[in-house]
């Protein structure tokens, strides 16, 4: 196992990743898994979420600019 | 004939006229274009449809009474005429015998025929409609010169797009030179490159008004131009076939314009529209995103890690209670069984008997002695007491 397993989130789309968060908390509330699991899950569901929030904090960023350059050509 | 024989003037004049007297009557087709009433007679010019040629054309009175109020200029006329050639003036006039005008029936079925023959042409096919630019840069526009037509597309244009741009070429729109002037600055303005759309306007007329607008020459020249070409002819029954042939049929002047230029601001408002949706879109999207994403981040199973140790914890410390339990049950049980163990053993103890006053005997050897027949005089024994023992021999 590389050192950083989790290193492939960041090449995730945002729905790739939502979709993995979303079984990642499925199998943990299921709580069959291993104690070892677990702890692989959690880590993983908590790099999969960074992911999501990087992407949307992201989008918001750029929609709020768009909004600022719409509203500065109306203003022309 | 010759320089030292010439002719009189007369002989010339005499067989001029006897040549044309020999052309007996004829028959003309042509357009009235000076009509001159008098008591006598009508004094007219009458000219060819298409090129220069024009000839005088006398209608007397006493021939054909009722001529001066049934024509007038601009007329398309059919003449029986005979020519006659005055010598005394040199001059050469038609002798109306019939005049009539050139039947409304004849000039349908005629424009009728040029229809059938240019769709067949596919002339007027779908196919060949150009589309109009969205926003012209610059509108070639052929009208007649101070025309209400030419009034009605510029300002209707511009109140839709005050930057619009117009390069007129001014031609007549009525009469037999009409066509051709049309056809010309159709041909001037598509050579232009900056043109990129081409409005030919007339305001209303009556059929025989529009019938240059129906010229095969004119058609021609419109179905070769490049341009896109509207043709913007307000007609009231029978539409002039330019209306075929052009890549739009306006139905008059100021719908040519609202056709051709957009309006500047429904335009502007429907990208602000459309750019707000769009944004708006956009923004529920990532909104609903994020609290889905803010969800799922609450949720206990990742809201915190210590759920993952602290259930194994508890387990770990259950089971170990339970240990605990298990074996403290065994040790007290165990301790029950002693305490019954010792009761009894207390009840089955001899001292309490012994201490009523009873007595073992017993032999050096520890056995008990249970009849006096086992004792000899003499013999050594053992006497057990409440409280201990004393030594004693037999008698």
């Amino acid at each position: 196992m590389p050192d950083t397993p989790n290193a492939d989130v960041a090449t995730l789309s945002y729905e790739q990743a939502r979709d993995e968060l979303v079984a990642v908390v499925t199998r943990l509330e299921q709580g069959a898994a291993t104690l070892e699991e677990s702890l692989q899950l959690w880590e993983r569901g908590e790099a999969l979420a960074a992911r999501c929030e990087e992407w949307l904090q992201g989008a918001k960023t750029r929609l709020d600019a768009a909004r600022q350059a719409a509203v500065a050509a109306e203003e022309q | 004939m010759s320089s030292e024989a010439p002719w009189s003037v007369g002989r010339l004049a005499n067989e001029l006229k006897g040549y044309i007297d020999r052309l007996g009557e004829v028959w003309l087709e042509g357009e009235i274009t000076q009509w001159n009433a008098r008591q006598s007679g009508v004094f007219a010019k009458i000219k060819d449809l298409q090129q220069d040629a024009t000839l005088g054309l006398t209608v007397w009175t006493r021939q054909i009474p009722d001529a001066a109020a049934q024509f007038k200029s601009g007329d398309r006329v059919i003449v029986r005429a005979k020519v006659d050639f005055w010598a005394n003036r040199g001059e050469l006039t038609l002798n109306a015998r019939e005049i009539r005008h050139v039947g409304l029936g004849d000039l349908l079925e005629r424009i009728e025929r040029l229809r059938r023959q240019l769709a067949a042409e596919g002339l007027f096919d779908a196919e060949r409609k150009r589309p109009l630019p969205f926003l012209p840069q610059l509108i070639g526009l052929v009208t007649g010169e101070n025309s209400d037509a030419e009034k009605d597309v510029v300002r209707n244009a511009r109140l839709r797009w005050p930057d619009v741009r117009f390069r007129t070429r001014y031609a007549l729109v009525q009469g037999d030179r009409a066509a051709a002037e049309v056809a010309a600055g159709i041909r001037e303005l598509d050579a232009d490159p900056e043109v990129d759309v081409i409005i030919v306007a007339r305001g209303g007329g009556d059929f025989m008004n529009l019938l240059p607008f129906s010229d095969e020459a004119l058609l021609r020249a419109a179905a070769a131009c490049e341009t896109p070409l509207v043709s913007a002819i307000g007609h009231e029954n029978d539409r002039p076939l330019l209306d075929e042939i052009a890549d739009l049929r306006a139905s008059t002047p100021t719908d040519a314009a609202k056709r051709v230029v957009p309006d500047v601001v429904e335009e502007l408002s429907g990208v602000r529209q459309a750019r707000a949706r769009i944004l708006n879109r956009l923004a529920s999207f990532v909104g609903t995103e994020i609290e889905r994403i803010s969800a799922l981040r609450t949720r206990p199973a990742l809201a915190e890690s210590s759920w993952i140790i602290g259930s194994r914890e508890e387990e770990v410390a259950r089971w170990a209670d339970r240990g605990t339990q298990l074996l403290e049950r065994r040790v007290e049980s165990a301790q029950a069984a002693i305490a019954q163990l010792s009761g009894q053993l207390r009840a089955l103890s001899p001292v309490r008997t012994l201490e009523r006053g009873y007595a073992i005997a017993f032999r050096g050897d520890g056995s008990i002695l249970r009849s006096t027949s086992e004792v000899a005089s003499g013999d050594a024994l053992g006497v057990m007491l409440g409280d201990g023992e004393i030594a004693v021999r037999a008698e």
